[in-house]
């Protein structure tokens, strides 16, 4: 395991030139001493999981607008974290969704709220392009799939936000929730097989 | 946009199931980051990286802050241990309440002469 002052370095440019560099070598870069290059690597590991991180915290959120507050909050803490990660101890993935885990947790202890938080949001805006009814048809669809949801437990529905919303792998799941692989997966599976069983009771 | 059956190889485990690729795609769709429900806002993403940036340069260099509260905190350590190793002993010494008594050996004897 190495801190980031220990680990062997590798120049950015070097990397960017061969192929789009790997999230630990841009960590490496976004925790050294040049302002410039911590600038580049930082904003290009954000441009990676920007969209992925709000797509999770959407997910655990009622509106867009906490989601974005809490984007925001997920790289600043992220940036001022950065000396503390240690490399090779988690995926960065696993390392970034950790911190918009326990974001959203804060912000709904926060907010004191009585009610189900980690379901998929109730309403979403339509996407450009959309017409009346394809957005009222998505909207419909994601009521029912709230409904399917319901019953399963608050980390069990943590854990298939982490793997439709964030697309992180059974492995990366494991280490946001400090789990082990093999328990996640069988969890997840057993989650799909209740979800689809209610479906086609409801269906009924 | 690669299928369904690569992006989830672990749920989708028989292609024989209708119900249960419709039930993968819905979750999928509903979860996606390139749905309407997922999209973020416009200008959120330049305006958080913009942020980002002016704190990325702004940001002292790696783990100095960390590095000097660490040694702060292991000093302030030592000086605590070393005041309850302290303090302890100066409580077992007054524990002793009676001193002990001096062996007949080397007790004085009266002068013979």
């Amino acid at each position: 395991m190495h801190t980031l002052s220990a680990w062997p370095a590798r120049p950015l440019q070097m990397a960017i030139d061969d192929a789009p560099p790997d999230d630990a070598s841009l960590v490496h870069a976004a925790a050294g001493a040049d302002p410039a290059a911590r600038a580049v690597a930082f904003d290009a590991l954000y441009q990676r999981y920007f969209t992925r991180i709000y797509a999770y915290l959407r997910a655990r959120t009622a509106n867009q607008e906490d989601a974005a507050d809490l984007t925001q909050q997920v790289f600043l803490r992220a940036l001022d974290a950065l000396p503390r990660y240690r490399l090779g101890s988690v995926p960065v993935s696993a390392w970034l969704f950790r911190i918009a885990r326990n974001a959203a947790i804060d912000f709904h202890r926060r907010s004191r709220d009585t009610l189900a938080w980690d379901l998929l949001p109730v309403e979403c805006p339509p996407r450009a392009g959309d017409t009346a009814t394809t957005a009222i048809l998505a909207n419909e669809d994601r009521a029912y799939l709230r409904i399917l949801l319901e019953p399963l437990s608050p980390e069990t529905r943590e854990m298939l936000a982490l793997r439709f919303s964030a697309g992180l792998s059974c492995g990366e799941i494991a280490a946001v929730l400090g789990k082990g692989e093999s328990a996640v997966k069988k969890r997840l599976a057993r989650a799909i097989q209740t979800l689809k069983e209610r479906s086609n009771a409801i269906a009924r | 946009m690669p299928s369904l059956a690569s992006r989830y190889p672990d749920l989708l485990t028989t292609l024989d199931d209708p119900a249960l690729s419709r039930l993968v795609a819905d979750l999928d769709a509903a979860y996606d980051p390139a749905n309407a429900a997922a999209t973020p806002p416009p200008d959120l993403r330049r305006g958080i990286g913009e942020a980002l940036a002016r704190q990325a340069r702004v940001r002292p260099v790696a783990g100095t802050r960390h590095k000097r509260i660490r040694s702060l905190r292991a000093g302030i350590g030592v000086l605590m241990a070393a005041a309850v190793l302290g303090g302890a002993a100066v409580i077992g010494l007054a524990g002793r309440d009676d001193p002990p008594p001096i062996p007949s050996s080397i007790a004085i004897q009266p002068s013979p002469h």
